[in-house]
């Protein structure tokens, strides 16, 4: 008997281990489990964080230059082997490439999402948290959502639009496109509503808070390019007068000095005005190398524990994915001066481009030309600064006047130039890239001459595809021809006439979706023109 | 835990409790053992005092007069116990209580070798119940190991290749240390594990470690070599096939079981074996690459072919100028990286064990030594291991057993195996620029001692950040260091106690605690990268270790229900903690190469990749299971069993499995209207069917747990937060279920045995690891998703033949075959169903539903275009199409890849692929079919011939009816970057044939730098890996003991084998047995990358005991 006893012992010791399903519950001590995170302000800024850092990703700041400037006339390829950036300058660009892919940039967007959906619920579990702290919050998610989408939109035309925070496998992934236009208008109406949430600072004595984060100017700046964009040219100006009339930006000033030009037989022919060399040196040293200057708006902060992704880009030309298109740059935004040439030039020329690299980027110092080294590729990113602000407005000015006639047509288009002005004199530009000044200025030869503007000043900064893109797409493509023309330089010799004949499709000006989002997304659809039988008959 | 083991503690003193309780009488007993030969005493003999359970009560050893005296109780049915090493054992029993004095003479005891007839069965253990082989309901193979015991190789999978029908095992790569893959019937995952699970002396042993606590060189390779129990050890292998037979195994039996038996100790004098094995390793050629000039001949092709100029100044390293002396020898060298980085290996295996045992104890202790260089420059192996097994009878109600087993492995590989455990620097050997020197030159065309090691080359860079790049292979592996060292312990204890001849119990308790250290340095001499970089001088250590505890509880009844009926019945609980941790650190820039510990001074850079950083992890199972085995009259037997599983992986919806089965078995041969056959000729007849059902976890834990991660750089010197994964509380487990019908057959005194199998295998709810879902989710993929159900049929033989069985010539031959067909049912539609499309560069994998996995897809490749006139378009009819230009002029119409979003225009020299629908473009509608990875038949066979003292043993293994795609041939021939290439590239097209038929036959296409569509998949690429391999010979002598008498040796033999001494077959590349895995980014099988050929190995052994 007493055996049978110890054997039930036994058995019901065996169960008593049995009975405990908690015992199966396991938490991971790496990170935090979403149960226990959203409760107090310090996890909603901690998060808030995130979304910059998520930002400041290789990916991500690789695309946001790249996307800008791979399919344009700036760069050529290195004698490094980039396949896919071959292909993406051959214009053989497919479904395939790993440059068309999306991922980050809806990671992000997710991450948004996710805060705008758990920070309300954290106020009822940590009291000192503040409506306005809160809203503070919810503004820059929407900020930077608002830039994602944005730049989504440039490049892949129709694409799908969610605000829904996506946390485990029980929800429905698949979504359908949305058309580029009625996505624009939502993103605009989604900034609009929280762009004045936004802090104006978030720090008064260190610059790069209010550089680095997204403040209510840089949502004024986000939400003029949209609207230039949109076509909408008074509204870019009105946000772009909000952020020229705050006074917290200025243009970095240049100092110049005087010469006077001889002729062979000493005559006196002209004065030239010429940016110092330490003047130029000093443009450089602020805007590019340190970073956070008072002309820039909004700009990603690499640091030394995050490098920028440029390194294998520029930094080690001539072996390197890029190399500037000198071709370009010295016969079209450059041409060299016939007066004076020795010693007015226009500065940028060679800011943007030396030692065969794109020195925005890869030097330490204009004069000595020191390259960074791998490990101090700590320049940031640049997304607004306050001369492209001017350029955007003296566009949308222009475009304005379009609808105009006689005299208030040249009075506003004197305006543009002005903008205009205030940027190529900063840079000392010289007489051979400027406009032929008349009291009869046709709005079209202004609006080239600002796009070549835009080029000058903003070169290599990832914006001159959308620059030449927005204007031939104007007005239901009018001027096509920015884009056809452009391919004489954008690509090889022998691919010249095949991307023309693609250009003519509009379609084509889109980006391809990604494959991977193609074949697991049962909702989407490629881009008529990239489109096979094979990812679209599902 | 810790309340469980208190619970356990508890029991084991209850169970001691009786024994204390009981009242006692002693008395003293007296005697003297004397020799019954020559009546001489006997010191040292053993007394005993046993009660009629036979457990000991009082025991006394003889003094030097052979006299004993002991204290004892005397009750009836007590016995007293004579034993004396060379005598026979003698047992006295009680009849008179008053009798104290008992003298007692031994007998000599006279060993008759030969003499002895064995006739006990056969068990068979499914690891939780002992069952009687041929009363096995399930299929399962037992293997032992005797018939194997002298093949090479550091571990067991080696050794068992292809001589288990239905298994599948194939080494990943010839490197030293690189792992089996094992597949019982065919792959029945997609990507979830598909390696069965293994079984050590009844526990289940982790061969693979948690991905996300190894996160410090997520190396899961290294621990490949964790199944490294000496072969020597190793009793013998059952293969648990169908799910009847691993039902009982429940989750983690899904790709079936392999259960290891170690040997123990047996009754007798001790026995003292040393066996000694010495093997060199001869390491295949490769692919033969081509040398310096042309290699520079090629890439100036391929750039002037592309419309890049060839400008000497923009490209000096392919200019040879000898003005510039400097890259005139450094960039004009001719090296064959591969031959530099090589080397023949060498192995000695020492192994010296000692087993025996009295009828209480037996015990076998083994040690063993095996060290190993490598094939690739600077990489070695060596291991100690030593294993314990005790087993102590305490009576014949209480047993228990113990075994401990401790293996120390110090592993010295090539830091680039650090990086990536996958990689050795055999890949760059291949592709390293010939032109480029070893050794630096200086500007006078001097030889120095420094490696050259250019900041940038044409190729790339040593990147510091994503640590990985271009590097000069030599100096990479003489200077770079990995060390990794590895501890393991398992102790296992076994408490077995029979209250009743019809009931046993069983506690077992198991531990496996695993340490591993890896340390590893990349001086700068390794990479020539400048000082400031982090992966200068970077130092790491890390350590990881793992606890694992499993207890089982076993109830087993062995009811006696008449002379008809046997009943097994087994009940019984498991439950499994794992905890796992890791702690490492890394710097970089330490003052000198010489200085290779993180602990000395050195800079942290505030770089994600340096620090200290740490990681834990926890998983948890708990079973309960039963398991009926009935048989009646000996001829229907029958077997149910199921298995409840409680996973901490699982989400707690779907945290619960249950996995039942049945099966049975019909002995035809004891049928009455069979006894005529069966007395004659037939010895075994039998029938046998089972069906069930078993599951499989996914290998990651906390999949269902949404973790929110910090960045590791900072943004404003703030850390910030983000959702690293997605929520998996959907999760199920993926179920097999499986059907079996079965024949064994044995005949002509078992000289002709055959078993046959045929199974239908059902995998639902298939895993499937790192899906990719839409990006617009914000994750691209989830780690694991039930996609679908794929199906495994297929049969299995087994045939023994033994046509000469005579006193001195014996032969015997042996066959295995299988052959499976893997087809998809189901797949959803959530997940994107093939890698790579039409435009890709490489092949296509398309999972659909009623087609196997590892389906290729591509283009059919019908040469090169000769000339100009060769690549316009043609009709189905073959004319050419024309089209009217603006002038209206007629032009020819070029042939174009993908019109109109790429649409190139073939060239001539470019790759022609077939026009399938005669439009002129080949796009995706010229996609097709190419064949798939997976084999029609595999197996081995070999013949076993014994002539008095001398044996010899051959063994061959083939598969047949697989493709294989020549991903090495892709990669070499492709001429579309800086690369060196294969030696075929040679016969590229150069310049147009207006005459096509002076061209030659095997013309590769032009070299074109990143342009051109002349590698996208096609059957250039695809090949029949149909082989046989003579994958041993092995020639034995061993001497005759009349031979051995006059020495103080037992048995001796000498041995020498050979491995992989030749492969028959069709198959192009270096080596057509390609890893049949999949990798988590796709579906990688029947790939061959072939980065290390398979080495031929030269053993010679000798085996010794005493």
């Amino acid at each position: 008997m007493k055996k049978i006893r110890i054997l039930l012992v036994l058995i019901i010791a065996a169960l008593a281990t049995s009975s405990c399903d908690s015992w199966l519950n396991l938490t991971p001590t790496s990170g935090v489990a979403r149960d226990d995170y959203w409760k107090t302000k310090e996890d909603v800024a901690s998060f808030t964080t995130g979304l910059y850092s998520g930002l400041v990703g290789s990916d991500v700041s690789l695309k946001m230059w790249l996307w800008g400037e791979m399919r344009a006339d700036m760069i050529n390829t290195g004698t490094w082997n980039n396949s896919n950036l071959t292909l993406i300058k051959e214009g053989e660009i497919t479904e395939n490439n790993a440059y068309c892919n999306w991922a980050s940039f809806y990671t992000i967007i997710n991450d948004c999402n996710t805060l705008l959906k758990y920070a309300p619920g954290v106020k009822n579990n940590d009291n000192s948290f503040t409506q306005t702290a809160l809203e503070e919050y919810e503004a820059q998610a929407v900020a930077i959502r608002s830039l994602m989408y944005f730049y989504l939109i440039r490049n892949f035309g129709d694409i799908p639009y969610t605000t829904t925070a996506y946390t485990d496998d029980t929800q429905n992934f698949d979504i359908a496109k949305s058309d580029k236009d009625s996505v624009l208008t939502k993103v605009i109406s989604d900034m609009e509503g929280w762009v004045e949430k936004l802090p104006t600072s978030y720090s008064t004595s260190t610059a790069a808070y209010n550089k680095g984060k997204m403040t209510r100017y840089a949502g004024y700046a986000l939400l003029a390019d949209m609207y230039l964009w949109k076509e909408n040219y008074q509204k870019t100006i009105d946000y772009c007068d909000k952020i020229v009339s705050s006074g917290q930006y200025a243009l970095i000033p240049v100092a110049k000095g005087t010469e006077v030009v001889t002729d062979e037989d000493t005559q006196e022919i002209d004065t030239v005005t010429y940016a110092t060399t330490a003047g130029a040196e000093s443009l450089y040293t602020n805007l590019y190398v340190n970073g956070n200057s008072t002309e820039s708006i909004f700009e990603l902060q690499f640091a030394s524990d995050n490098l920028n992704p440029f390194y294998d880009w520029f930094a080690t030309s001539p072996h390197s994915y890029v190399i500037p298109n000198s071709d370009f740059i010295n016969d079209e935004l450059f041409p060299s001066a016939t007066v004076g040439s020795s010693i007015s030039q226009d500065i940028r020329e060679k800011i943007c481009s030396a030692n065969n690299s794109v020195w925005k980027y890869s030097g330490l110092a204009l004069n000595d030309k020191t390259v960074r080294t791998s490990t101090q590729m700590t320049n940031h990113l640049i997304v607004y600064r306050l001369a492209e602000i001017y350029l955007m407005r003296a566009e949308a000015e222009n475009q304005l006047a379009a609808s105009m006639t006689g005299d208030a047509q040249q009075a506003e288009i004197a305006e543009a130039l002005a903008d205009v002005d205030v940027v190529r004199s900063r840079s000392n530009a010289v007489d051979a890239t400027d406009i032929t000044r008349s009291s009869q200025m046709s709005v079209s030869m202004v609006e080239e001459f600002i796009l070549e503007e835009e080029a000058r000043e903003m070169a290599f900064e990832g914006k001159r595809w959308y620059d030449v893109l927005r204007n031939a797409k104007r007005n239901s493509y009018a001027h096509l021809h920015y884009l056809t023309d452009m391919c004489i330089y954008s690509t090889t010799s022998d691919k010249v006439y095949s991307l023309q004949a693609k250009y003519n499709n509009h379609n084509s000006h889109y980006l391809p979706i990604y494959i991977n989002d193609m074949k697991s997304n049962s909702l989407l659809v490629q881009n008529s023109f990239y489109a096979d039988e094979s990812t679209t008959s599902k | 835990m810790k309340n469980t083991l208190r619970i356990w503690l508890l029991i084991l003193s209850l169970i001691m409790l009786p024994q204390l309780l009981m009242s006692q009488t002693n008395v003293m007993l007296k005697g003297v053992v004397t020799s019954s030969t020559d009546g001489s005493s006997l010191p040292g003999a053993n007394v005993q005092l046993v009660n009629k359970d036979n457990r000991v009560i009082a025991f006394a050893a003889t003094d030097i007069d052979g006299n004993y005296s002991l204290v004892g109780e005397v009750k009836s049915g007590y016995q007293l116990v004579f034993t004396y090493s060379g005598y026979k054992k003698q047992v006295i029993n009680f009849k008179d209580a008053s009798q104290l004095q008992f003298n007692v003479a031994l007998q000599e005891n006279v060993v008759q070798l030969g003499g002895a007839v064995v006739t006990a069965k056969r068990q068979v253990s499914n690891g939780m119940m002992n069952i009687a082989e041929r009363d096995l309901t399930s299929s399962a193979q037992r293997l032992s190991m005797d018939e194997l015991q002298d093949v090479t190789g550091a571990n067991v999978d080696d050794a068992l290749q292809g001589r288990i029908a239905g298994a599948d095992i194939v080494s990943n790569s010839g490197t030293p240390g690189s792992g089996m893959s094992i597949r019982i019937r065919g792959t029945s995952t997609l990507n979830g594990n598909a390696e069965p699970l293994i079984v050590v002396d009844g526990f289940p042993y982790s061969t693979t470690i948690d991905s996300d606590f190894d996160f410090a060189n997520a190396n899961e390779e290294q621990y490949s070599q964790m199944l490294n129990i000496a072969p020597g050890d190793i009793k013998e292998i059952t293969v648990l096939k169908d799910a009847a037979a691993t039902a009982i195994w429940g989750s983690k039996a899904a790709n079936g079981v392999l259960l290891i038996t170690t040997k123990r100790g047996i009754i007798g004098k001790p026995r003292v074996t040393y066996t000694l094995k010495t093997t060199m390793d001869k390491q295949g050629r490769g692919i033969p690459v081509l040398n310096g000039n042309e290699y520079k001949t090629l890439v100036q092709e391929e750039l002037i072919n592309a419309g890049k100029t060839f400008d000497p100044n923009l490209y000096p390293t392919l200019a040879s100028d000898p003005n510039n002396l400097y890259n005139y020898y450094n960039y004009g060298a001719d090296t064959d990286w591969f031959k530099s980085v090589t080397q023949t290996g060498w192995t000695n295996d020492h192994n010296v064990s000692i087993s025996g045992g009295g009828d209480r104890a037996q015990y076998r202790a083994s040690i063993g030594y095996y060290d190993q260089s490598g094939t690739v420059i600077n990489t070695n192996f060596s291991r100690i291991s030593t294993r314990i097994n005790v087993d102590y009878t305490v009576s014949t109600k209480l047993r228990f057993s113990a075994s401990m087993s401790y293996t120390h492995s110090l592993n010295n590989r090539c830091y680039i195996t650090y990086l990536s455990s996958k990689k050795d620097v055999t890949e760059m050997a291949y592709t390293r620029a010939p032109n480029l020197s070893i050794y630096e030159y200086n500007e006078l065309g001097q030889k120095t001692d420094n490696y050259f090691t250019p900041l940038t080359t044409l190729q790339g860079y040593w990147n510091s950040s994503s640590l990985s790049g271009v590097y000069n292979p030599v100096a990479m592996a003489k200077e770079g260091k990995y060390k990794l060292l590895s501890d393991r312990i398992i102790p296992e204890l076994t408490l077995s106690w029979t209250p009743w001849s019809w009931v046993r119990y069983n506690f077992d308790v198991g531990f496996d605690v695993m340490n591993n250290k890896s340390t590893a340095f990349l001086p700068q001499t390794a990479t020539g990268r400048p000082w400031t970089e982090l992966s200068v001088n970077k130092a790491d250590d890390s350590d990881s270790e793992s606890f694992d505890m499993q207890i089982f509880n076993k109830l087993i009844f062995n009811p006696h229900i008449g002379k008809d009926h046997s009943l097994q019945i087994l009940l019984g609980t498991q439950t499994t903690d794992n905890k796992s941790s890791s702690y490492s650190s890394s710097t970089a820039n330490t003052a000198s190469p010489y200085l290779t510990d993180p602990s000395i001074p050195s800079r942290i850079i505030t770089q994600s990749a340096l620090g200290i950083k740490s990681g834990n992890s926890e998983y948890r199972l708990f079973s309960a299971y039963s398991q009926f085995q009935y048989s009646f009259k000996d001829r229907y037997l029958l077997n149910v069993s199921g298995r409840a599983d409680g996973n901490s992986r699982f989400g707690s919806n779907h945290r619960w499995g249950f996995f039942p089965s049945a099966s049975g078995r019909w002995r035809i041969s004891g049928e009455p209207f069979m006894k005529k056959a069966s007395d004659s000729w037939l010895n075994e007849l039998s029938l046998r069917a089972s069906w069930g059902q078993n599951g499989n976890e996914p290998s990651t834990n906390y999949v269902a747990v949404s973790t929110y991660s910090l960045y590791d750089y900072k943004y404003l010197n703030d850390t910030g937060t983000y959702p690293s994964n997605l929520e998996l509380s959907n999760l199920k487990w993926e179920r097999g279920e499986q059907t079996d019908l079965g024949l064994n057959f044995a005949a002509f005194d078992n000289r002709l045995m055959i078993d046959a199998d045929y199974y239908l295998k059902r995998t639902n709810d298939l895993f499937f690891r790192n899906v990719s879902i839409p990006s617009t989710s914000g994750f691209s993929t989830a780690a694991y998703m039930n996609i679908g159900t794929m199906d495994n049929n297929g049969w299995e033989l087994n045939l023994h033949v033994t046509p000469i069985r005579q006193k001195d010539l014996v032969v015997s031959f042996s066959l295995a075959l299988a052959r499976n067909v893997n087809t998809i049912k189901k797949i959803t539609s959530l997940i994107s169903n093939e890698s790579g499309s039409w435009s890709t560069r490489g092949m296509i994998r398309k999972w659909i539903s009623g087609q196997p996995l590892g389906s290729f897809y591509g283009y059919q490749y019908q040469g090169v275009y000769l000339n100009s006139d060769q690549a316009i378009a043609t009709d189905a009819s073959g004319n050419k199409i024309y089209t009217y230009d603006s002038s209206g002029n007629q032009t020819p119409v070029k042939m174009q890849f993908g019109y109109p979003s790429i649409a190139y225009q073939f060239q001539p020299g470019d790759a022609k692929y077939k026009d399938q629908n005669h439009d002129g473009n080949i796009d995706y509608q010229d996609i097709v079919y190419l064949g798939n990875a997976n084999p029609l038949l595999t197996g081995g066979f070999g013949p076993n011939i014994r002539y008095k003292e001398w044996s010899i043993n051959a063994y061959f293994n083939f598969r047949y009816g697989n493709k294989i795609y020549n991903y090495a041939k892709w990669n070499m021939e492709r001429m579309y970057g800086y690369d060196n290439q294969s030696k075929a590239t040679l016969r590229r097209w150069r310049s147009s044939y207006s005459d096509p038929s002076t061209a030659p036959k095997d013309l590769l296409p032009r070299a074109l730098f990143n342009q051109g569509y002349n590698d996208m998949g096609s059957d250039r690429y695809m090949e029949d890996g149909s082989f046989v391999r003579w994958k041993s010979l092995e020639i034995k002598y061993t001497f005759t003991r009349d031979f051995l008498k006059r020495t103080f040796i037992q048995d001796a033999y000498i041995y020498l084998t050979m491995q992989n001494l030749y492969c028959w077959t069709k198959y192009t590349g270096q080596d057509p047995e390609v890893s049949i895995t999949t990798s988590p980014s796709g579906d990688t099988s029947g790939y061959d990358y072939a980065t290390s050929p398979r080495p031929k190995e030269y053993a010679i052994g000798l085996s010794l005991t005493f």
